[in-house]
């Protein structure tokens, strides 16, 4: 018998300029979660950073492959203190820009955590982010935050999905 | 066809049919050298297939997909747009004997990190269409980084019963974890 799989798990709808964006608690009970971003950036650029479980050591890492329009790159980075999700896409004041990030066998106890980042801002630049999280503990946090601090605008979309596996 | 959001399925839907549901899932408790999903036809109510799957290799080989059991020298074509943490390549292939993805992280390298797959399967079960899958993937490991964008082609317009993933060289390894979903 098929099993209903996609499940809404949380979700925000920004009413204010807000810093970071905590989901907690988040049951081990699927195999993967997916992070649907849409917005703009509140008081400045938001970079988008995720931490798992609280972790704020350089345990993260990540590469990405990107386009705006005139040349592709591509760039990594290896003992990061948060997991890169959307290089060169931030959100801007004046664009919007959206992120879907998918967090594979995040409920795991034998594997670091891997995830695919796609990502863009609108009629600017386009990503793919490969990220890995060094730890083998199953994530039951999840903390979006911007690498300087900025906030993400009100009306920004944040929705966290789980897939059953 | 969005990459690895299908569509939304509210939790305790009941008896209702979702449009994104799990079909099977495989968890390798050993070394192998392929993995399939077969008897796909009993799954012809869905429009679309996707798998979801974080793999690892013994050897840091290529991954491969072939339907049907078919591994013929013109059926197969693939285009590929890869990072890897410095550069932007791609590449083109055609006429190949299955469609010919990326190369895996080494268990050798970092046993603990795996390669992110999502790949889409569409119209699968058309017997009008020549198949078309398209595939992301992404892996950071400190040795090898990877991501990538892949549009693969079988010129056959037979309905796909079995999916094989395979690897070029050595096996893909005990944890690897492979799901498949079908969209409606």
């Amino acid at each position: 018998m098929p099993t209903t799989t996609y499940d809404l798990i949380a979700s925000n709808v920004l009413t204010t300029n807000t810093t970071s964006i905590t989901f907690s608690s988040i049951s081990a009970s699927y195999r993967d979660l997916v992070l649907v971003i849409d917005g703009a950036g509140g008081n400045g650029d938001f970079y988008p950073r995720l931490q798992f479980n609280s972790d704020t050591g350089a345990n993260y890492a990540w590469l990405d492959m990107q386009g705006n329009g005139s040349s592709p790159s591509s760039s990594f980075g290896n003992t990061e203190t948060g997991q890169q999700i959307a290089n060169g896409v931030f959100f801007s004041i004046s664009n919007r820009t959206q992120v879907i990030a998918n967090i594979l066998d995040y409920s795991t106890t034998n594997k670091h955590k891997t995830s695919i980042s796609k990502s863009s801002r609108a009629n600017q630049v386009t990503a793919l982010v490969g990220g890995k999280w060094a730890n083998t503990a199953a994530i039951n946090t999840i903390r979006l935050y911007s690498s300087n601090g900025n906030s993400l605008a009100t009306d920004t979309t944040i929705y966290l999905y789980g897939i059953v596996s | 066809m969005p990459f690895g959001l299908g569509f939304f399925a509210t939790a305790g839907a009941g008896a209702a049919a979702g449009a994104f549901e799990l079909l099977e899932t495989t968890v390798l408790g050993s070394d192998v050298a392929s993995v399939s999903f077969s008897s796909l036809g009993s799954y012809s109510a869905y429009k679309h297939l996707q798998v979801r799957a974080v793999l690892q290799d013994t050897a840091g080989a290529q991954l491969r997909i072939t339907f049907n059991n078919t591994v013929a020298g013109t059926d197969y074509a693939v285009h590929r747009l890869q990072g890897d943490g410095s550069s932007v390549s791609t590449q083109q292939l055609n006429s190949t004997d299955n469609i010919v993805l990326a190369s895996l992280p080494s268990r050798g390298n970092e046993s603990n990190t795996f390669m992110g797959w999502i790949v889409d399967f569409l119209d699968f079960s058309n017997t009008n269409k020549n198949k078309t899958i398209k595939a992301i993937t992404g892996t950071a490991q400190a040795s090898y980084r990877r991501t990538g964008l892949y549009t693969g082609l079988w010129a056959s317009t037979a309905a796909i019963t079995t999916i094989t993933f395979l690897v070029s060289s050595g096996s893909i390894t005990s944890g690897s974890r492979l799901s498949l979903y079908g969209m409606r």
